[in-house]
């Protein structure tokens, strides 16, 4: 004969432990959800601090240029900017004069390279026919990593010819766009007001004068 | 909690101004030399938790300034990271031999510069 109070013990323990794997179960896939959650909230903190790095390129870029005391100054900042943010020792900037580039700025081979092959309008409306900023070109038989047109407005006044990118960069990507798209449209006019600003013995009455 | 310093030793104005918008955005203290000599002088002076030193720089370059950061007392320890844009195996093996920790190639990354210098000063604060 069975003991009712044992069986009335096993049942609540037998409806316990259904409980029990029923909580299990949803604990199982809360921590299912916590886990790909968390993945996501990684990967979207990973994202923003990328952008967070490429926001600060652009932004030590525009300070750099805009700071600039002389021409000398600005070229040397465009100098810097392609160095450290963009990561090359092998380019070189261009202004136009008339129909032809010369070389104004530079490091590296590419330099030389502008000096004995002076590249000829047509490298940069080559560049233009892309309609962006960034370009790949061929000059004088050898493959150029990226050239940009220096614009004032719409207007063409000159470009940076990348020849290579450093060794242990594999290319350039689309964070470099940006920075290259800022230098593209804001570095010849930078230039430009930096030497107004150089010959300026004091302020001008107003800045609208 | 007390800041970290750390001592950017670069002679160009844009590398600096980088990692010090990098850094100080991570609420460290920033000293700036703008070259390997100065960068010798700053240290001895301030005492930085940590270096970040540009290799080719004028009157004293990153791997002489090395050198003389870890034969002076004061600066023997600090952590010291070479940022360059040489990643040549040979250029690496300078700086190892001139008694910098770690190696960082420009253009410098945001993530990899934050994970380097926090490792080096979690480091430091966990035998201090």
């Amino acid at each position: 004969m069975t003991d009712p109070d044992l069986v009335a013990r096993e049942r609540a323990a037998h409806v316990a432990m259904l409980e029990a794997r029923r909580e299990l179960a949803r604990l199982r896939e809360q921590n299912e959800q916590l886990v790909a959650s968390n993945g996501d909230l990684s990967r979207l903190l990973l994202a923003a601090e990328q952008r967070n790095g490429d926001a600060i390129k652009l932004i030590v870029a525009a300070r750099r240029l805009m700071e600039a005391g002389s021409p000398t100054d600005a070229l040397r900042s465009l100098e810097e900017i392609l160095i450290n943010v963009v990561g090359t020792e092998d380019f070189v900037v261009l202004a136009l004069h008339g129909d032809a580039l010369v070389p104004i700025a530079g490091v590296g081979g590419a330099v030389e390279h502008a000096r004995q092959y002076p590249p000829s309008r047509s490298v940069v409306l080559e560049c233009l026919a892309h309609q962006e900023a960034v370009a790949s070109i061929r000059w004088h038989g050898e493959d150029v990593a990226a050239c940009i047109p220096l614009r004032i407005d719409s207007r063409i006044v000159g470009a940076i010819a990348i020849a290579n990118v450093l060794p242990h960069r594999a290319v350039l990507d689309v964070y470099d766009d940006e920075v290259l798209q800022l230098l593209s449209k804001f570095a010849a006019s930078a230039i430009l007001s930096a030497g107004h600003r150089a010959d300026w013995t004091q302020l001008p009455p107003s800045i609208v004068s | 909690m007390n800041r970290k310093k750390i001592l950017v030793v670069d002679d160009s104005p844009t590398a600096i101004m980088w990692q010090r918008m990098i850094l100080e955005d991570e609420a460290y203290d920033v000293l700036t030399a703008g070259d390997g000599a100065e960068g010798v002088r700053v240290a001895r002076e301030s005492r930085p938790d940590l270096v970040l030193l540009d290799v080719v720089m004028p009157r004293m370059n990153g791997f002489d300034a090395c050198r003389a950061m870890r034969a002076d007392d004061v600066t023997r320890d600090v952590p010291i990271l070479m940022v360059t844009t040489r990643s040549e195996m040979d250029q690496v093996m300078r700086g190892f031999e001139s008694g910098c920790n770690e190696y960082i190639t420009k253009p410098v990354d945001r993530t990899e510069l934050l994970t380097k210098v926090r490792s080096y000063l979690d480091h430091s604060e966990w035998h201090s």
